[in-house]
């Protein structure tokens, strides 16, 4: 054979060159290489533990948060948005006693008494009090109970301050907003509302601003009638620098007078007008008023279903939405590693 | 126990010489062997002859390598084994791939065929390697004189197999124009 001579010509080469690549190949070599991994439980086991860490990062989190936000934005009373839609709000049961609570029409019987509170409370035109609501109801046709709150909302003479709609989970159909209600009307209205749906919970805030009131009533009036007295002042004057004193001190006076007495202007808004929060969800089923241990279990399942189903949807939407993002960082990587490669190839090399 | 000691006992005509080289060196000319048989009875045979021939070698020699004194001794026992077994080349495994791609360096050997001309090949063949890079070397030294698979020395050194295979071709087109610079090889395509 023609290359016989050549075999043997290189068995004979030096042994150093022997020696150095027998001491190349007794190296350990820890190259990252796809077919090094083994599929084993225990990797398996770290693959779903990062995946899990990944989904809660990237995909619940910042939902979580958001819905926080967003209930609190419109909501600032509630901790939890997820559990107060679907059942009562504690904090609404909180003050009342355990056994209301268990009868079917605890929660109207509350409200009216509620409601009758207020009313009592209002019968005294000396008292000046605040009455800001939360409430959170569930409709089967939500345009139906916009329509009909929006026509309700005209015929007592109130008006929304602030509104907005959106949908949860890809799914559920929201409408937040926030109306300011005659106190003279507050009660009818309330109850006018309850039969446009399914009321989950209602909590309501009386703030007496009485003594506030009072007292920026009395500046008020202390002030005016330091205006008079410096307007007595400013007739009598007859010196250029008794006039522009007077002028100066009476400028003061009245930018105080005006400051206390747009006070007064919004405390009698606040009071004139109670405020509601309310938020509205489209189900197709409504949550039954005490619902057995295995009913909420099934409706927990469900919910979580739900929400899981929605993070994945959103999740899947987020990683879209930063595709180009991704593919960049995923190229800059891919890049970094072949000229991290090339470079440990040519060290290999020399 | 180190080399000197094993080549001592040898000196000594003590067996267990022999025992001491096959545990120290058995795995490695065992891989010599059969990347050139492909066979593991034929390479543990070879092994076998290897022990003898190193009783047979040492002394007079006093390999001051002992590890390679092994290894090249199990290598061209294979090789003639090999020879043997085949007059053509037949049979899976890389060395027959090997000798193919040295066939590219020396066509013809009419003119290199007794043991002094071999001699001069070889030290040609040292100069050669002096002048490659270090990794260039391992990289010709390993699919050459080991006869490893492409694959593996991809491994052992973090390349492609096509980068491997790219990297040989290259270094036996420098070692062939070497050669024929050398004298050793005519320019149309005959050895010297």
């Amino acid at each position: 054979m023609k290359t016989d001579k050549l075999l043997d010509a290189i068995g004979m080469i030096d042994d150093s060159y022997i020696k150095e690549a027998h001491e190349e190949k007794k190296k350990e070599r820890r190259i990252f290489r796809l077919s090094d991994f083994r599929l084993s439980w225990e990797l398996m086991g770290k693959l779903a533990t990062a995946g899990i860490c990944l989904f809660l990062a990237v995909g619940i989190l910042p939902n979580v948060f958001h819905s926080y936000d967003q209930k609190s934005a419109s909501d600032g009373s509630y901790n939890s948005y997820g559990s107060s839609y679907v059942y009562k709000d504690e904090e609404a049961y909180a003050s009342e006693p355990m056994e209301a609570m268990a009868e079917d029409n605890a929660f109207d019987e509350y409200k009216t008494d509620a409601n009758s509170l207020t009313e009592n409370l209002r019968k005294d035109e000396n008292k000046k009090l605040i009455l800001t609501a939360n409430m959170q109801m569930e409709t089967k046709d939500l345009d139906e109970t916009i329509s009909s709150l929006l026509e309700k909302v005209n015929a007592c003479g109130a008006y929304v301050q602030r509104s907005s709609s959106y949908t949860r989970n890809s799914s559920t159909r929201i409408y937040e907003a926030t109306l300011r209600i005659p106190a003279d009307q507050y009660g009818a209205f309330i109850a006018e509302l309850k039969g446009a749906g399914n009321t989950l919970s209602y909590n309501d805030e009386i703030e007496d601003i009485t003594d506030s009131y009072t007292d920026i009533q009395a500046r008020i009036n202390s002030l005016k009638a330091q205006e008079e007295r410096v307007l007595d002042f400013y007739r009598k004057a007859e010196t250029i620098e008794d006039l522009m004193s007077v002028e100066s001190r009476l400028s003061d006076l009245r930018y105080q007078i005006e400051y206390y007495e747009a006070q007064i202007k919004n405390y009698d808004l606040l009071v004139a007008y109670s405020t509601l929060h309310i938020t509205i969800s489209e189900t197709t089923v409504y949550t039954p008023e005490n619902p057995g241990f295995f009913s909420r279990l099934g409706g927990s399942f469900t919910d979580g279903w739900h929400d899981f189903i929605g993070n994945i949807g959103d999740f899947l939407v987020d990683v879209v939405y930063n595709i180009w993002t991704i593919l960049l960082l995923a190229g800059l990587g891919y890049l970094g590693y072949r000229i991290y490669k090339r470079i440990r190839n040519r060290k290999n090399a020399k | 126990m180190e080399d000197l000691q094993i080549v001592e006992l040898y000196w000594n005509r003590d067996e267990k010489a022999i025992e001491q080289s096959q545990q120290k060196y058995g795995n490695y000319c065992y891989s010599i062997a059969y990347n050139i048989l492909h066979n593991s009875e034929d390479a543990q045979e070879s092994l076998n002859d290897t022990w003898l021939a190193a009783w047979d070698a040492i002394p007079p020699h006093h390999p001051q390598i002992l590890s390679t004194f092994l290894g090249k001794i199990t290598r061209r026992l294979s090789l003639n084994k090999w020879r043997s077994m085949t007059a053509e080349k037949r049979g899976g495994g890389n060395f027959p791939l090997s000798l193919d791609e040295l066939e590219e360096c020396i066509p013809d050997q009419r003119s290199i065929d007794d043991r002094l001309e071999t001699q001069y090949l070889s030290e040609a063949i040292d100069r050669f390697l002096a002048k490659l890079k270090e990794g260039e070397r391992k990289v010709f030294v390993c699919r050459y004189w080991y006869f490893d698979s492409v694959k593996d020395i991809a491994e052992r050194f973090g390349f492609s197999e096509s980068k491997v295979k790219m990297l040989l071709k290259r270094t036996r087109d420098r070692l062939k124009e070497y050669l024929i610079k050398e004298g050793l090889v005519n320019e149309n395509r005959q050895t010297a």
